[in-house]
């Protein structure tokens, strides 16, 4: 059970900090994209 | 005429009240007298407390399975089969701006370290004798969010639904005494004064680019995060679409209002006197504050190890706004901040982590159900 319970934090807690972490680079990386595309279009 | 008497007596409620349902009226009177009197999330107190009074009435068939009792459809229907919770995730993505998410996405991050007490609670329970499914619904009572909390449970071990659900909700209304001392005691006067650069304008095309691309990236990843996710982006897409008014305002309003009903009724149905009068009630009542503690923990310590490597610091205190608990734990925040300087308004910066945390405990859900998850 102990070793489930470490499973179960060891992957779920850093997962969910990269997970949030890769969603983070990605609203970053579409805001420059639009932000750039908008900018020629002006 | 002494026996017909008799008889009909045996089939009153009155003849079968024990002690125990007393008890669940007193339970069901509190909750009524917090919504009415002093106004703690009527909407849902209001409608449980009803629901923990009638379905403590003694014969009375309403949660009962064969033949289904009104509650028990309610509840088989619509937390059983999650249906509720999704449709709540509807109502909050149309009400949710995302905007501050968007012009700093550094603040998602804050609503994953938020996290922490899920994890530490869960952890703690395992301790204290909770199965593995048991401990993940207690922990997800950190994450501040009630449909989350709702839907986790109702998955991974429905006989604590009402416990968790109460544990959650009750502990969201009491944000504004938890966490500032835990705000103060990890911070320095110096570090609650940092003020933040004004959020950049974010552009139409943004605001509906992020529901779609947040659904593609979660789903992807985490499966098990989708039902929720789902709803909860779509709400979102209607109201940044601009073009289905109808809809975001129905979502917002008729169909939130119509779902509330029939969850704090269900969520009410629960918790029958054998179910809830058990020391594990305590035990989950204890764990949701401790689960609390340290999420708002979690995210003000990550935002002090964000500024070791930032060039424009962040304040610390919008950390602990990664506590969904939306708008409240924002406004816990801004009011500290406004007791250090009163010049210094974080809200808008406080609302990105908030709303983060939303996401983050969507996440820390579905890697639960996707690890436990029967």
């Amino acid at each position: 059970m102990w070793w489930e319970a470490l499973k179960i934090f060891g992957i779920g807690f850093p997962g969910v900090i990269l997970t949030l972490g890769l969603m983070a680079l990605i609203v970053y990386l579409v805001g420059v994209v639009v932000n750039s595309l908008q900018k020629k279009k002006g | 005429m002494g026996e017909i008497l008799g008889e009909i007596l045996l089939q009153t409620g009155i003849w079968h009240l024990e002690v125990k349902h007393l008890i669940m009226w007193g339970i069901a009177f509190a909750y009524i007298f917090l919504a009415i009197k002093k106004e703690y999330e009527p909407l849902l107190l209001l409608p449980i407390g009803f629901g923990i009074l009638a379905v403590n009435l003694p014969l009375a068939p309403l949660m009962t399975q064969e033949p289904k009792g009104l509650l028990y459809i309610f509840y088989h229907y619509g937390l059983e089969w999650e249906v509720i919770p999704c449709l709540i995730f509807l109502g909050l993505g149309a009400m949710t701006d995302f905007g501050p998410v968007i012009a700093n996405p550094k603040t998602l991050l804050l609503g994953a370290a938020a996290q922490l007490g899920v994890y530490v609670a869960f952890f703690i329970a395992i301790l204290l004798g909770f199965t593995i499914p048991e401990a993940c619904s207690i922990g997800i009572i950190g994450g501040a969010d009630g449909p989350t909390t709702i839907y986790t449970t109702a998955r991974l071990a429905p006989h604590l639904l009402g416990a968790t659900a109460i544990a959650a909700y009750s502990y969201m209304s009491l944000v504004p005494i938890i966490q500032p001392p835990v705000m103060k005691l990890l911070t320095t006067k110096k570090e609650r004064q940092i003020m933040m650069k004004q959020l950049r304008p974010v552009s139409k095309t943004e605001r509906i680019l992020f529901p779609i691309v947040m659904m593609l990236i979660s789903c992807l990843l985490l499966p098990a995060s989708a039902p929720l996710m789902v709803m909860f982006m779509l709400g979102n897409l209607f109201r940044e679409s601009g073009v289905v008014k109808r809809l975001s305002d129905a979502a917002q309003n008729e169909l939130m209002n119509i779902v509330t009903i029939f969850l704090g009724v269900s969520v009410g149905a629960t918790m029958s006197a054998d179910n809830f009068l058990r020391p594990q009630t305590l035990m989950i009542y204890g764990l949701g504050l401790v689960a609390f503690i340290f999420s708002t923990a979690g995210g003000v310590l990550f935002a002090k190890l964000m500024n070791l490597f930032l060039k424009e610091k962040i304040n610390p205190l919008i950390g602990s706004a990664g506590v969904s608990a939306v708008p409240m734990s924002a406004r816990v925040s801004q009011k500290l901040a406004l007791e250090e300087n009163p010049r210094n308004y974080l809200i808008m910066h406080a609302m990105g982590p908030n709303v983060a945390g939303v996401i983050g405990t969507l996440m820390a859900a579905g890697f639960f159900i996707a690890m436990v998850g029967k």
